[in-house]
């Protein structure tokens, strides 16, 4: 019978050395809202789970010295209904407000989200526009690594056995910076998406950030389309063509493959409808 | 919609029955809010043990072997019983004699299990399965109906795959079409659909003393059960007893999936000598119940320019999986009805049951029925564009009234609201100003508006082949309180409180006396199934039988207290009256056991008889139900998506017993219409199932409820229950397609396959750009 064994550290300290201690089989577990589901179908059998929920001083949002630091344990609900990420950073809003049901967003934790390493996690696809940055800590140190450079694959990560992410932070956008969230799923509430996208619009610099999930690997970020924009946005004379322009290239970015949910079909049709209704909204101003 | 009652057409008055027709609070509510109402794993007995069962999990192969060493080395595992272990008969099959408890030589599905494992709980009898050792041999299998049908298919069963054919012959199709200025013909599919019931299938089997055994079980059908289990432990029927629990949703999913789970969980009790528990996992559900039938039905409709069909020709062909379970039924209601509740005067239907190595599917709400509607449905809206004509005109024009003929030739006499119901749904949903105006948009978001029309035959039918007749215990006593048992099971749909109507008015006690308790098939003789949409018409039927006779009774010694004659009794809300007095309905209770006066009574009812013969001609069902669907959705065409915004649904319901618990039956079904229209598709992979979860098999949600507008007609027949008849299946049968033709009136594509999801719209869409 599968019966692990159970740390509950109070402090950092604890965690790191718990996890650290642990060895090979061990794991972290938070909300629980991925782990349990993988342990209850067999996929998952840690020896050894250290249990987060203790753990003081890492949950919540904190906006400070142009930076949005989310705890490692702060909740979807928590981020989704924060006034300052609502305002300034809608997308991760949105994307929060998005997953799964009532109840796993409020015992779902944004750094189990993003250590889970879904391709199709709502909130890194709106973390990942926003240039997201990991904090990590193990019993060796601290490390801040890029979203971008974060994941590896389905459920891989740059993480090692005996570290842990204590936070995400990104830079406060400007109060004139437009974002845009869009999951497209099976239906209106407890949806994996199809395709998502997150993307930002800064009309002070001219550039946008285009993330998409559930069309490739991990979450990716359309770099060609971004750069395409940014060296052509302030001289266009056709804006709109532009925008379709980019929204042809930000499809590269995707290699979607058929699943239970869609085809690879439909979501490279996704991605590239969904690429030019974020544009059209954020910079052009117009709904379709 | 607070005020629910003032939806009766009937208003209430001095005449009207005190309760019938009311919203009375379901009985059962309370219970059910608070947490106390006891589904069977809140049940436990003393020396209980727990089981699970030995999935091989391979589609097709001979069985050699099974080896339970592995799983009794294990500390906590009290026993491991396969199919030599079983003292009875090793067969299940509830119409057809296809189908052994446990195979012993032949595995021909991923539910097939092949032994039960008995331990300490459910995790370690779960984790002990799995070290069952079963040694298969891998046969070739075949997934697919169609192809199932070809000669040199892998056979399921010796004897050829295709073990089902009714025909339906009516008038000549050669003339009916060329009689016909335009003929639409099409080919449509659906998948398999899973009932999705809140409580998953489950029992505990309790050895009695004296060699008798009780079955505790979440469960449509318990004289199904008793069969089943007295079958495999060889025992009469009289030592074995079923108690139904309080039971968390049926649609079907509950009428013979029971049998396997009680029959194994009573071989392990039997093998065991103490009560074992059995509960099935939501994945174990998935593999193990019966699905909605994948269907292919290809349909050709004839009509006139003036719009009258002239000739129909259908053939459908049914996917039943391993066995053929309720096959048998399903697919002849799906023939009976093919043609839509239209009066076609030349009919040629074929409808084809078939093995294969997949799931098996039988009952699921509409029975064999929501298939073919998308079919004929579809077919007459294209028929529709076609001849220029209106769709709602079009149905009107065709559809069914008293004096008209059915499709097995069947005269229609009394309680056809079936254009009531078209009409009531085009009024209360502004069809007529929506369909030009919706026409008219042309930004990303773009609004239709469908409709669809069905019809179906209450209770069993001609080729049921089971009893079609319940019963019902009434006991009144002596303080004037009443205890009812029925044969007729609550699954969720409130029989319970309708029935407490009933009784409450044609005894005339007060409603708060009475108690009708879930069924104990050691109380009431077998009462068949509670399926069919005729629990409310037999059992309601049954006590109403059992009323009069306590009435007849109870009158007398009531006339002798009022100085009355019998003849002038009348007992009303909770008094006796006549001859100018009245007493208490407890007081006369009272006194009926003061003189030593019998205040029981046995209730029967046998549905009317009825005919299908081997042209399919015939009075196939006593009386039919009849039901309308507007549905009205919203498609994004950037995305595909589709959202239900609203959907006017109009029922026949004959007469309503309780508004609010009718709204709730009609509500429900809405959703599984959306859930079949829009989401629902069990998806399978060489016979192993891809979506055994809700994660991944989609279901409607709270947030896709779309706005929903119940309509009521009350047809009245007059062989009904206060002239009700069935409402169980048919709020689950017109919506899918209203949404598909919502969905074609919005981007003026059609689709011909089940659910139509956005991704099936967005590809569509696509490709007409391309064009």
């Amino acid at each position: 019978m599968y019966e692990p064994v159970w740390r509950h550290p109070k402090s950092l300290d604890e965690a790191v050395k718990a996890i650290g201690d642990a060895g090979e089989s061990g794991r972290l577990i938070a909300g629980g809202t991925d782990l349990a589901v993988l342990i209850r179908k067999g996929v998952s059998r840690p020896d050894v789970l250290v249990d987060l929920s203790g753990v003081c001083g890492h949950a919540g949002v904190t906006v400070a010295d142009g930076r949005i630091a989310l705890g490692a344990l702060a909740t979807h609900a928590e981020i989704g209904a924060h006034p300052v990420v609502r305002e300034r950073a809608g997308l991760l809003a949105r994307a929060c407000s998005a997953v799964g049901s009532a109840q796993t967003r409020s015992r779902g934790t944004v750094g189990g989200n993003v250590a889970n390493a879904s391709p199709a996690a709502d909130s890194v696809a709106a973390l990942a526009a926003l240039d997201g940055d990991v904090h990590v800590l193990s019993v060796r140190g601290d490390r801040v690594v890029p979203l971008a450079g974060f994941f590896k694959g389905p459920g891989a990560t740059v993480l090692a056995r005996d570290e842990l992410i204590t936070g995400i932070s990104f830079d406060l956008p400007g109060s004139d910076a437009r974002s845009y969230y869009r999951k497209v799923g099976q239906r209106n509430a407890l949806a994996i998406a199809i395709v998502s996208i997150g993307a930002t619009f800064d009309p002070e610099t001219g550039t946008v950030r285009l993330a998409f999930g559930s069309v490739a690997p991990t979450v990716v970020r359309a770099r060609a389309a971004e750069a395409l924009f940014a060296s052509e946005w302030g001289t266009s004379g056709n804006r709109p063509a532009l925008v379709g322009a980019v929204a042809r290239l930000a499809a590269e970015a995707a290699s979607p493959i058929d699943d239970v949910r869609a085809t690879a079909e439909y979501r490279m049709m996704l991605v590239e409808t969904l690429a030019a209704s974020s544009l059209k909204e954020m910079c052009l101003g117009t709904c379709a | 919609m607070t005020d629910r009652t003032d939806k009766s057409p009937c208003a209430p008055d001095a005449s009207s029955p005190p309760h019938v027709g009311r919203s009375v609070t379901r009985v059962d509510a309370e219970d059910k809010v608070r947490g106390t109402a006891r589904y069977v794993d809140d049940l436990t007995f003393p020396n209980m043990l727990h089981a699970a069962l030995v999935f091989p999990g391979v589609a097709h192969a001979h069985l050699k072997g099974v080896d339970p060493s592995p799983a009794l080395a294990i500390p906590g595992v009290h026993a491991v019983a396969v199919a030599a272990d079983i003292p009875g008969e090793n067969q299940i099959g509830c119409v057809d004699k296809d189908q052994p408890l446990m195979p012993e030589d032949r595995i021909r599905y991923t539910g097939d299990a092949v032994a039960v494992v008995v331990a300490d709980t459910p995790t370690l009898a779960r984790e002990a399965a799995l070290a069952v050792r079963v040694d298969t041999a891998e046969l070739p299998a075949v997934f697919d109906a169609e192809e199932a049908m070809r000669p040199d298919a892998p056979s399921v069963h010796d004897g050829g795959n295709t073990f089902l054919h009714f025909r339906v012959r009516k008038g000549d199709i050669a003339k009916g079409f060329e009689e016909a200025d335009t003929v639409v013909e099409r080919v449509f599919h659906t998948y398999h659909q899973e009932h999705s019931y809140l409580e998953p299938l489950g029992t505990i089997a309790v050895p009695e003393e004296g060699g008798s055994i009780t079955i505790y079980g979440t469960m449509q059908c318990p004289y199904y059960v008793q069969k089943a289990v007295a079958t495999v432990l060889g025992l009469p029927l009289s030592r074995v007893r079923v108690r139904q629990t309080v039971t968390g949703g049926g649609f079907g999913g509950k009428e013979d999936a029971p049998n396997e789970i009680c029959a194994c969980a009573a071989l392990a009790a039997w093998k065991t000598g103490r009560p074992v528990k059995l509960i099935h996992t939501r994945e174990e559900d998935f593999y193990r119940s019966s699905k909605r039938h994948p269907m292919s039905v290809s349909f050709k409709l004839g009509a006139k320019a003036n719009g009258r069909f002239t000739a129909v020709e259908i053939r459908v062909v049914a996917d039943a999986g391993a066995y053929s379970t309720l096959s048998p039924v399903v697919i002849f209601r799906a023939a009976a009805h093919a043609t839509g509740p239209y009066e076609i005067p030349n009919v040629k239907t074929d409808a084809y049951g078939v093995y294969t190595n997949r799931q098996t599917t039988g009952a699921f709400r509409g029975f064999g029925q929501p298939q073919t509607i998308f079919a004929n449905e579809s077919v007459v809206d294209e028929m529709a564009e076609r001849l220029g004509i209106d769709p709602v005109e079009l149905r009107l024009k065709n559809c069914l009234a008293v004096g008209k003929r059915t499709a097995t030739g069947q005269l229609l006499t009394e309680s056809v609201g079936l254009p009531e119901t078209i009409e009531k749904a085009r009024d209360v949903s502004d069809w007529e100003k929506k369909r030009v105006s919706y026409a008219g948009d042309n930004g990303r978001i773009r609004r239709g508006i469908g409709i669809g029309s069905i019809y179906y035959g209450v209770s069993l039918g001609a080729k049921g082949l089971l009893l079609d007749a319940s019963g019902a215990h009434l006991n009144v006593y002596r303080d004037g309180s009443v205890r009812i048992a029925v044969g007729g099971t609550e699954m969720g749909q409130g029989l319970l409180t309708v029935l407490c109507q009933i009784a409450a008015d044609s005894l005339g006690a007060p409603i708060e006396s009475i108690h009708v308790d879930h069924v104990d098939t050691s109380v009431v003789p077998d009462s068949g199934p509670s399926v069919a949409s005729r629990t409310t018409l037999m059992s309601g039927n049954a006590v109403i039988d059992a009323a009069t006779k306590l009435k007849a009774t109870m009158g007398k010694v009531a006339a002798d207290m009022l100085g009355a004659s019998p003849d002038a009794i009348e007992f009303r809300g909770g008094f006796v009256r006549g001859g100018g007095g009245s007493v208490t309905f407890a007081d006369v209770a009272n006194e009926c056991w003061l003189r030593n006066v019998n205040t029981a009574a046995e209730g029967w009812y046998a549905a009317p008889e009825s005919t299908f013969d081997e042209n399919g001609q015939g009075n196939a069902y006593a009386v039919y139900s009849y039901a309308t669907h507007v549905a009205e959705v919203e498609v994004d065409t950037e995305s595909g998506e589709i959202r239900l915004i609203r959907v006017t649904a109009a029922h026949d319901v004959g007469r309503i017993l309780n508004p609010v618990t009718l709204e709730g039956q009609i509500e429900g079904g809405v959703l599984q219409c959306a859930g079949m229209g829009l989401y629902e598709r069990m998806k399978t992979s060489s016979g192993d199932i891809t979506t055994p979860d809700f994660s991944t098999y989609i279901i409607p949600t709270a947030m896709d409820v779309p706005e929903i507008e119940s309509v009521f007609i009350e047809a009245r027949y007059s062989k009904g229950p206060f002239g009700a008849k069935g409402i169980g299946e048919t709020p689950a049968m017109p919506g899918a397609v209203a949404i598909a033709n919502a969905v074609t009136h919005a981007t003026g594509i059609r689709f011909y396959e089940l659910p139509v999801t956005a991704e099936a719209v967005r590809l569509a869409l696509s490709e007409r750009r391309d064009q």
